[in-house]
């Protein structure tokens, strides 16, 4: 009797001859710290059931803090509440990006949203929701950092930063422009109190160098020869960032920041797989279970999602199974938040919520 | 003598719910007349209530509000009139549940004796035959009332009603088109009066101009800055596609002729023009003026044309003599008939409509007082077109904005009536008598999603009206329906929305059934359409290649270590199965699917293994699991033999 290496990560190289290893819907737990019969097993991954149904779709964001849960599905905003209902707010400008979000809390009650290249100002306190404009517009992504809203402004170089803990002031001279290199800023995300400006084909990283009047400025000395392919591809995960690149020599590589060197995470196989699929409209999100810390990067012309688990370094696959054609096809689930104690993710094509948890082994489908 | 104690809402005496009541009580003491309140809570089948507060007339006498609550701040009913009389009946439109708070002063200050009495009672609510007077008001929240054409008593009233100054029924087929001067909307009605549409006309001002060809045209007249503009609308509702643009800013009454090639027209904004004029419907201008004016008289308000093309018109003096003459003329405006009823003629409301049986005679309205106010009344005269002798001659009294125009009597005697206003029209049909009604409530919920804006349309059938309606979440509309069934509601629900209804008393929504005095809700909870299902999460794990220098390897047996006796109670899960296939070709070609079960629930010692499994020089293993169950898979072990080719 021989053992068999059945437990690994997926790993369809050009090549099938050369490996032809696949795992979908399955992750590898290791045995250790203890004397495990095996180093390491497969788990079955989690489960979906059905939350809430929004009446618009894509649910296009979700958002929680200190609480309180929001949703952007298709034009419209909603507050999500723990006995699975929603209050809608108004009506957001949508595209088929992502909406993002930021909150300054407690110091301005405020919720910045950002869809369909206009910003918008939810009030916690009135429960108002009010467009705002910045004077950069059409703007990509928000952020909070140090009581400043930071918003990019689409295909370009520049970002503006808000009045203190106020986005609804904007005054025109409080916006930037990277410097350092030319290329247009794809995606903002800040790590730690560090603004990250990933490029279309470099990157840069600026900070708050504690001056009223011009508080940011890039950080010397760091200069990263790397941009960022897919603008909601850009995830904060293991206290770093993720991002699927691109530079002049080439993209479709999954990188994850040491320090401020890019490190290549993806292997030749999901590498094979970013460049046959394309990154047209690709995102990630990202969620921990026991521990377990996945990035799971939704390509929407593949059929499976590819999840890396930093872990444990290895990549695996998402995918929902079409039992009229047997095909795999893509998961669900393009964004998630988690929120009264559940992880909530919403669907990349309907208005539906659902609760996703390993203790779930069924996947409940909402079609609109 | 004592204190009266209900002097104010919130003591307000109760006057209980049999009807009808008269109290009596002493509201002066030690010199000072009270201001007292009672107060009436209205019963189903409650449309319109009289009261009848009065004094001695010599010393005391009643001064009369009515309020609704709440009674720590009481609010004038209605709102938009509020009633107040002096020992005088009146007459007050009501809603079923409502409390309203009567409040009665002494309009003479302290007097003393002061002794009240007062009478409440609930209007008849009796069948309309045919041919009975159809009086609405122009005040808004005033019912309709429907007068017998014997001697102008009210039969019954009719709310809610839209409150407006004009309005036309079609001869044969008993269509209604009555002007919504609130709303500025038209609402055409069944002979029957249930509701069949309603016609937004918010674009455009109502110049209480309605008028028919007598057949299945209305022809409504509007208003502009420096030009009025005449519509038609069929009788179903729908708007006609010519429109004719008079140069003049308003117009007070038109009336097509038989052949609808004219119109015949009175009113210029700001004068006191009664010119009939005629406007030309085929070439879309003025012909020559019918009629010359006649000197010193008002536009008048109402042209009828009776079956022999003759045109019967009623012209009031506009001076404080308000004489009336009543002029019938030919096709070509000479002068067949004409006769004056003298002075002492109220200029506002003299009113002309045709009778139900007689082509050639019609009916003429007249206020034979001095002008609206005490001692106000109504004559109502069927004339004989040919010689304008009377067939029938009868009075009423006449209310308006609720209080009658009587005289103040010491009789407690309550009595109700017609508003001095318009539209006067004629009854096609029997309109039967409101019975005993019920509430229905229309509620709009989307559960589990608040603020939702989304406006649901909704259909109302059975002779409920409105017969259409919106809603949005959080919303209702209320119906007041007469006992009995076949009442249906149905919203089309917006796309991407599915709805669901619950009827409180258990009715099919569409034939609910309302007792006397009933509540029936209507929940109409909309979801967002869609459709789930639950499907297996199916899952697979397909090995790296297994060679050996690429000689045969013959397989006897492999075996998967699995967690297993994890098998659910019952239905799929019950008996996890694992399917097995593998490729001998690297990986391009897979094996038929062979299945083995990971133990049903408890087998926690089963082995899953398959035996004769072939032979490969390069052998890719895969396994698919797609059961319901906390799949964990350790590892595996094969029996293998090497070949030596």
């Amino acid at each position: 009797m021989e053992v068999l290496a059945l437990v690994g990560p997926s790993n369809t190289l050009i090549s099938p001859n050369a490996d032809v290893e696949e795992t979908i819907n399955f992750y590898v737990e290791g045995t250790d710290p203890g004397t495990g019969k095996v180093k390491a097993y497969l788990v079955g991954t989690p489960g979906l059931v059905k939350w809430l149904v929004l009446p618009d779709s894509p649910v296009r964001g979700l958002f929680e803090q200190d609480g309180r849960a929001f949703a952007v599905a298709g034009s419209s905003f909603f507050e999500l509440f723990a006995d699975q209902s929603a209050t809608f707010y108004g009506t957001v400008a949508e595209d088929d990006n992502l909406a993002t979000f930021a909150s300054n809390g407690s110091a301005g009650h405020q919720l910045a949203i950002t869809s369909g290249g206009v910003f918008y100002i939810f009030d916690l306190i009135a429960n108002t929701l009010t467009a705002v404009t910045i004077g950069i517009e059409p703007v990509t992504m928000v952020e909070f950092m140090d009581g400043y809203f930071l918003v990019n402004k689409t295909d370009s170089r520049t970002f503006a930063f808000s009045a203190l803990e106020d986005g609804t002031s904007w005054d025109p001279l409080d916006v930037d422009e990277r410097s350092e290199a030319s290329d247009n800023i794809v995606a903002m995300i800040r790590s730690h109190r560090e603004i990250w400006l990933l490029g279309s084909q470099t990157s840069e990283v600026w900070y708050d160098q504690g001056d009223a009047l011009n508080p940011f400025a890039p950080i010397q000395g760091v200069f990263i020869e790397q941009g960022c392919v897919a603008a909601f591809t850009a995830q904060r995960i293991d206290n770093s960032i993720m991002w699927a690149g691109i530079n002049t020599d080439g993209s479709g590589v999954i990188w994850k920041a040491n320090g401020y060197t890019p490190q290549r995470v993806s292997d030749h196989s999901v590498e094979l797989g970013m460049q046959t699929y394309g990154f047209a409209g690709a995102r990630a999100w990202v969620y921990q279970d026991d521990g377990h810390l996945f990035y799971v990067l939704l390509l929407p012309y593949a059929p499976w999602a590819f999840c890396y688990d930093v872990s444990n370094g290895t990549w695996t696959k998402r995918a929902s199974w079409d039992a009229t054609h047997c095909v795999w096809i893509p998961p669900r689930a393009q964004c998630h938040i988690y929120a009264f104690g559940k992880h909530l993710v919403g669907d990349r094509s309907n208005g539906a919520i659902y609760e996703q948890s390993i203790t779930i082994y069924t996947e409940e489908v909402v079609s609109a | 003598m004592a204190v009266p104690t209900n002097t104010d809402a919130t003591t307000a005496t109760d006057v209980g719910t049999t009807l009808p009541v008269t109290i009596t009580q002493q509201v002066d003491d030690s010199g000072t007349t009270y201001t007292v309140w009672y107060k009436y809570t209205a019963q189903s089948g409650d449309v319109v209530i009289g009261l009848f507060p009065f004094g001695d007339l010599t010393t005391y006498q009643p001064l009369t509000h009515v309020y609704t609550g709440p009674d720590t701040a009481p609010v004038l009913y209605p709102a938009s009139s509020p009633i107040i009389g002096v020992n005088l009946p009146i007459q007050i439109p009501v809603t079923a549940g409502t409390t309203y708070y009567i409040r009665i002063s002494s309009s003479t200050g302290n007097v003393s004796p002061a002794n009240l009495s007062l009478l409440i009672q609930r209007a008849e609510s009796l069948a309309a035959p045919a041919g009975s007077f159809f009086i609405n008001d122009d005040t808004a929240d005033f019912p309709l009332a429907l007068l017998s054409s014997v001697d102008g008593s009210v039969l019954q009233f009719r709310s809610p009603f839209p409150n407006g100054e004009s309005g036309e029924v079609l001869p044969v087929t008993g269509q209604l088109l009555i002007e919504d001067q609130v709303n500025n909307n038209l609402v055409l009605y069944g002979p029957d009066l249930s509701v069949i549409t309603t016609i937004d006309v918010s674009s455009v001002l109502l110049d209480h101009a309605i008028s028919s060809d007598q057949v299945d045209t209305f022809y409504v007249g509007a208003s502009g800055d420096t030009n009025a503009t005449v519509y038609t609308f069929s009788n179903t509702g729908v708007v006609g596609g010519t429109t004719w643009t008079l140069p003049s800013a308003t117009v007070v009454a038109i009336a097509p002729n038989l052949a609808e090639t004219k119109l015949y027209v009175t009113g210029q904004a700001g004068t006191l023009d009664s010119t009939i004029k005629t406007w030309n419907l085929l070439t879309n201008s003025f012909d020559a003026d019918f009629a010359a004016a006649m000197s010193g008289h008002a536009a008048p308000h109402d042209i009828i044309v009776l079956g022999d093309n003759s045109v019967v018109v009623a012209y009031t003096k506009a001076t404080a003599t308000k004489d009336l003459t009543v002029v019938r003329y030919d096709a070509a405006g000479s002068v067949l008939n004409t006769h004056s009823y003298g002075s002492g003629i109220d200029g506002i409301a003299n009113r002309l409509t045709h009778a139900i049986d007689d082509p050639n005679s019609f009916w003429l309205w007249i206020h034979t007082s001095n002008g609206v106010g005490l001692g106000a009344s109504s004559t109502f005269k069927n004339i004989k077109a040919s010689d304008f002798s009377e067939i029938a001659s009868f009075s009423a009294q006449s209310f308006e904005d609720g209080v009658s125009q009587d005289v103040p009597k010491v009789t407690p005697t309550a009595y109700f009536g017609h508003s001095i206003s318009c539209p006067f029209l004629v009854l096609r049909v029997d309109v039967v008598a409101p019975g005993p009604t019920g509430t229905i409530i229309v509620t709009k919920t989307t559960p589990g999603l608040s603020g939702i804006t989304t406006t649901f349309p909704f259909g109302a059938s059975g002779g409920l009206s409105p017969s259409s309606f919106s809603l949005t979440s959080g919303t209702s509309q209320t119906f007041t329906a007469t006992v009995g069934s076949g009442y249906g509601i149905a919203e089309t629900p917006p796309t991407g929305w599915t709805v669901t209804y619950t009827v409180s008393n258990g009715s099919d929504v569409n034939n609910l059934t309302v007792a006397e005095g009933e509540t029936v809700t209507v929940t109409a909870a909309n979801t967002v359409t869609h459709t789930s299902r639950t499907d297996p999460v199916r899952r697979l794990r397909q090995t790296a290649h297994l060679s050996d220098e690429q000689v045969w390897l013959f397989f006897s047996k492999f075996q998967l270590d699995c967690e297993t006796g994890v098998g659910l109670n019952n239905g799929q899960g019950s008996d996890p199965q694992v399917m097995l296939s593998w490729s001998s070709d690297g990986g391009h070609t897979w094996s038929p699917e062979q299945w083995m079960s990971a133990g049903k629930q408890g087998e926690y010692t089963r082995r899953v293994i398959w035996r004769r499994l072939g032979r490969s020089r390069d052998r890719v293993w895969r396994i698919v699991v797609s059961d319901p169950v906390a799949w964990r898979l350790l590892t595996a072990y094969i029996d293998v033999a090497k070949g030596t080719s």
